[in-house]
């Protein structure tokens, strides 16, 4: 279905307005407050948190039965010995990295358009790192010393090896879910306490009350509130480079063909803010629907949001095209043939179904129609969520399935394990997202008020 | 003022954030310090307006990212001297 016309069109065409007319303080916190304390919750609400929460058990068994088996249960061996965990882990770890852009890069270039969406996609972010923290600890050989991957003097004298990216990987995700946690709460803060104002049930007032720690919307406070808000987001900022940086580092420090490339470290933050965008579309148009959101959520945030998309899409095509190009370019045979192999041999379906879904699909973003029809930029989005899974599968078991010699090449399959892990990750995911939904105020309050405070026809 | 209950504070309320600020800048230019003002979204003029302009939040952040980033650089340092020093006590023992 498309999308309502949107009230104000810019010269060139483009949907402008950031809010609908005639938005009040009151009509947006009531719209965004009563989500969480007076309407029910949809049906919808229910049906999505129950396949989150099916799938979340079969996560406590996938992981159950790991702990007692082993990593053998999984298709993993030699040579292909990184299998789904780590593709997954970097695919949430990329997607994860959108929402920070969102809160933090475009808060410091004062893009009012990250007004309505931020908070969403920053708990987007906390979850998705929350589910691509699980991979680490899983896929340890002896899970139950995951401690020494922290650096502390023990008395076997035994430190983590921190010339390996993959300590490196333990600070840079460990330190990117602190600042995403502490930066959401933050911006949380004065909705909690418009929640506590606004609650009809004691349990709920003592709730958000506590939550709230004592916010009264003192000029005091608010000055020491945007201060930080504003540290934090330059805190974060680096963050959305160096941690996919480092993530990426876990293969180009390797001298595997395939994985030793100099361009991982921007092409796979550019990938990241592509993935993350997409799964940020995947989750909001349908939710806005659902919530009628339409008024605070407009076409103008879901044009801007698949300009992104199309840009970065753009940057990890570049990147497809180097790889390419350095492999030929390079003389190196063993470079060559993983180029050649990558496309043409026994994963080359995986190869196609990449430049499909991450490059071809994506250009359709060009046309304005795409952008601004609903169901197509769900689609779109989707493909993009699949076609970026897709990309890692292939940079890791294509890298490692067929190196230097022939006779130590093989073939990765994948178990009913592997896609069960899998599957109960996106079920933590989902799980975690619709609690957030149903228990916290998923549009920043505060802020939509300060847009409605800068449209000349808003009224108290 | 006619005998009645003594007067400990004035609140006014207003419609607009233009006219939150216009009326701390006049109670401020008329010497009035101990106030506050409660708003439900952050307006760029009010603290100045009434009177608070220095925060902690800089410096604390300042210090606690010198601490951080420190311990970071120099944990390695430490607790390898830490080794170190073992080792020599174990191998001159």
């Amino acid at each position: 279905m498309n999308a309502r016309k949107d009230s104000k069109i810019s010269a060139l065409g483009y949907p402008t307005s950031l809010m609908a007319p005639g938005e009040t303080y009151e009509s947006v916190t009531e719209t965004i407050g009563s989500i969480v304390l007076t309407k029910k919750q949809p049906r919808s609400w229910l049906l999505g948190f129950a396949i989150g929460f099916a799938l979340l058990m079969l996560f406590f068994v996938a992981v159950a039965w790991l702990l007692y088996k082993g990593v053998g249960i999984w298709g993993i061996n030699i040579p292909i010995a990184w299998g789904f965990a780590i593709v997954n882990f970097v695919w949430w770890i990329g997607i994860g990295h959108a929402g920070t852009f969102i809160s933090a890069i475009l808060l410091l270039l004062h893009q009012k358009w990250r007004t309505s969406i931020n908070r969403f996609t920053e708990a987007m972010t906390l979850f998705a790192v929350a589910c691509a923290a699980m991979f680490p600890l899983l896929h340890l050989g002896r899970p139950w010393i995951f401690f020494w991957l922290l650096p502390y003097p023990d008395t076997m004298g035994l430190w983590p090896q921190f010339r390996s990216p993959l300590v490196w990987d333990v600070f840079a995700v460990s330190t990117y879910f602190t600042v995403s946690l502490i930066f959401w709460y933050i911006g949380l803060l004065p909705d909690l306490a418009t929640l506590r104002d606004r609650a009809k049930s004691r349990r709920k007032q003592i709730l958000y009350g506590t939550l709230a720690l004592g916010w009264r919307g003192s000029a005091r406070h608010w000055q020491r509130h945007q201060m930080a808000y504003l540290l934090l987001a330059g805190l974060a900022t680096p963050l959305v480079l160096s941690v996919h940086s480092v993530v990426s580092l876990d293969f180009a420090v390797a001298i595997v063909p395939g994985w030793h490339s100099t361009i991982f470290p921007p092409y796979f933050v550019a990938g990241a803010i592509f993935s993350g965008f997409a799964m940020v579309l995947n989750l909001i148009i349908p939710v806005r629907k659902i919530y009628h959101l339409e008024s605070v959520i407009t076409m103008r945030h879901l044009n801007n949001a698949a300009n992104v998309m199309l840009a970065t899409g753009l940057i990890v095509a570049y990147g497809y095209l180097m790889e390419a190009f350095m492999a030929w370019y390079s003389g190196d045979i063993f470079e060559q043939y993983m180029m050649v192999n990558r496309a043409f041999g026994p994963y080359g379906w995986a190869f196609g179904a990449l430049m499909v879904f991450n490059v071809l699909v994506p250009q359709a973003l060009w046309f304005r129609r795409v952008r601004t029809n609903l169901v197509l930029l769900f689609l779109v989005a989707f493909s993009v969520n699949i076609g970026m899974w897709f990309e890692r599968f292939v940079i890791v078991i294509t890298s490692l399935h067929r190196d230097f010699v022939p006779s130590s090449w093989g073939m990765y399959v994948p178990t009913f394990w592997d896609y069960a892990t899998f599957a109960g990750t996106i079920g933590l995911f989902l799980t975690l997202l619709f609690l957030f939904i149903r228990f916290l105020p998923m549009i920043s309050i505060s802020e939509v008020r300060e847009l409605v405070a800068e449209h000349p026809e808003a009224k108290a | 003022m006619s005998a009645g209950p003594n007067i400990h504070g004035l609140m006014a309320e207003f419609v607009d954030h233009e006219q939150v600020v216009h009326a701390a800048k006049r109670a401020h230019a008329l010497g009035y310090r101990r106030m506050d003002a409660y708003t439900p979204f952050p307006i760029e003029d009010l603290p100045e307006a009434l009177g608070c302009t220095r925060t902690g939040v800089p410096l604390i952040v300042l210090l606690g990212g010198l601490v951080g980033a420190g311990g970071g650089l120099l944990h390695g340092v430490v607790f390898n001297g830490c080794r170190l020093s073992a080792e020599y006590r174990r191998a001159t023992a």
